[in-house]
């Protein structure tokens, strides 16, 4: 089956403030928008990652756009309350909503 | 011309610094400019005084993770600034300024000040904003520092990249729209809201994308404050490692080390690139690597103090032990024998929203005539 990684025109992460992953998932067609949009639930999105529902805090899916973004709390603040920082700017963050299947 | 936030952090070095640049950039041309120079740069005792008359409901962090007494955050900030929105760069332009030098400032509000001054919508005029503060960003292909032109005519908003070889296409305007964010459909600023659950998003034509639909709000005016302080000297050291077994048995020997460093009096943190370096708690992965790369940081008072602790990390990892060990010759290796000074390290210490009665009131705005006419 088709995945995300497969339809999508961009998928990438960055940080939303110091707090906050956001993950960013745009389509070029609607059709491909509306398929991706009936797969991507926060539950979904928890199972790819592993987490908590309750960690999965925004899931928008911004129609006239035809993009939807993830967002999740970063584990520490960005840089770091001293040491602890894994990726500074949040841009490598996305990679387990690639393989989410999409069907036609 | 707008520049903000100068200096990156907006502190009022950052604002001495452009004007610098631009009293250089005026006397080698012979050309005077008048100039306003608005700083956001405040003091912890300011922020003290603005909780006693905000209290304690009216400041709230921007995440979780700042999880310690507000009192406390203030205590070990080394610097503070407050953002600002389009008013003081408004009344800067109403009095005459030819360049604008802002300190922390909203990104979006430097672009919307200047539409609004010129009668725009203010709904379009930060949407503008929103859409110019990454400049060739909202355009494809990528390419970085290309300039965008936006025409504001009425309740619509078009935008055209500069540069021949990109476009604004709807995915790439939507982008922007995402970026950086928790959600596209609002953002407020510290006098209102701008509401884009309405708003239209179509291809012009090749290269042009319009927008419309946008709605500006007013709401309770508040201030984003940030705040840094300094925690310690970080050093660095890098390691590869080759050796399946040393691999297969890195979690206890790097719990080891981590234990035997802070033992000696600085804090330590392991990054294994090849599992989870990037990802963290977060990695799904699990399969293992042919080779790992190992990196290990180090926090202490002193510089000193953190090189030898990167110093005795190297030397733990080099001489670990683990079962079935074949390799007794040292198990890492190195491509140089030495660590990285990384010098002095800073935290967040302030990131909050703040309730306020006039939200353009925090921000001081002097005006100097720059450069020099022959």
């Amino acid at each position: 089956m088709r995945t995300l990684d497969d339809i999508a025109e961009i998928i990438r992460s960055k940080n939303a403030g110091i707090g906050y992953f956001t993950v960013d998932i745009l389509f070029r067609d609607r059709k491909a928008y509306e398929a991706a949009r009936s797969v991507m639930t926060r539950e979904r999105v928890a199972q790819a990652y592993g987490v908590d529902l309750e960690t999965i805090t925004d899931l928008v899916h911004f129609d006239a756009g035809l993009a939807i973004k993830v967002t999740f709390p970063r584990s520490v603040v960005a840089g770091g309350p001293g040491l602890g920082e894994t990726d500074l700017f949040g841009s490598g963050q996305y990679a387990p909503l690639l393989d989410v299947e999409v069907p036609p | 011309m707008i520049v903000g936030s100068c200096g990156g952090a907006g502190t009022d070095r950052g604002v001495e610094a452009y004007a610098a640049i631009v009293d250089r950039i005026g006397r080698a041309r012979g050309r005077a400019y008048e100039t306003a120079l608005i700083f956001a740069e405040k003091t912890r005792d300011w922020l003290r005084e603005q909780l006693r008359a905000a209290g304690p409901d009216e400041v709230r962090p921007t995440t979780p993770l700042l999880d310690e007494p507000i009192e406390d955050a203030i205590g070990a900030s080394d610097r503070l600034v407050a953002a600002m929105g389009s008013q003081p760069i408004l009344a800067a332009l109403d009095g005459g300024a030819q360049v604008v030098l802002a300190g922390r400032a909203c990104d979006d509000a430097l672009f919307a000040a200047a539409g609004i001054r010129h009668g725009a919508q203010p709904a379009v005029a930060y949407l503008a904003g929103k859409l110019l503060e990454n400049a060739s960003l909202v355009a494809e292909p990528f390419v970085l520092r290309e300039s965008i032109l936006a025409e504001l005519d009425g309740d619509e908003l078009v935008l055209e990249p500069m540069l021949a070889e990109q476009r604004c296409t709807v995915v790439s305007v939507a982008a922007e729209l995402m970026y950086e964010r928790r959600t596209p459909l609002e953002q407020y600023g510290p006098g209102g809201v701008l509401d884009l659950d309405g708003v239209k998003i179509e291809q012009l034509d090749e290269r042009r994308v319009r927008l419309r639909g946008a709605v500006y709000r007013n709401a309770a005016p508040t201030l984003k404050l940030e705040g840094a302080g300094a925690v310690g000297y970080r050093s660095m050291c890098v390691a590869g490692c080759r050796d399946p077994r040393m691999i297969a048995a890195l979690d206890p020997i790097l719990e080891d080390l981590r234990a035997r460093v802070q033992a000696s009096g600085a804090e330590v943190a392991t990054n294994v690139f090849g599992r989870d370096a990037v990802m963290g708690s977060l990695e799904p992965a699990r399969s293992r690597a042919h080779e790992v790369g190992i990196v290990i940081e180090t926090l202490a008072p002193t510089q000193a103090e953190a090189n030898s602790a990167a110093l005795l990390a190297k030397r733990l990892l080099f001489s670990a032990k683990f079962p079935s060990q074949k390799q007794t010759g040292g198990s890492i290796v190195s491509m140089i024998d030495e660590f990285v000074e990384c010098g002095r390290s800073y935290r967040w210490t302030v990131n909050h929203v703040i309730g306020v009665v006039d939200a353009s009131a925090p921000f001081r705005t002097e005006t100097r005539r720059l450069g020099a006419t022959r």
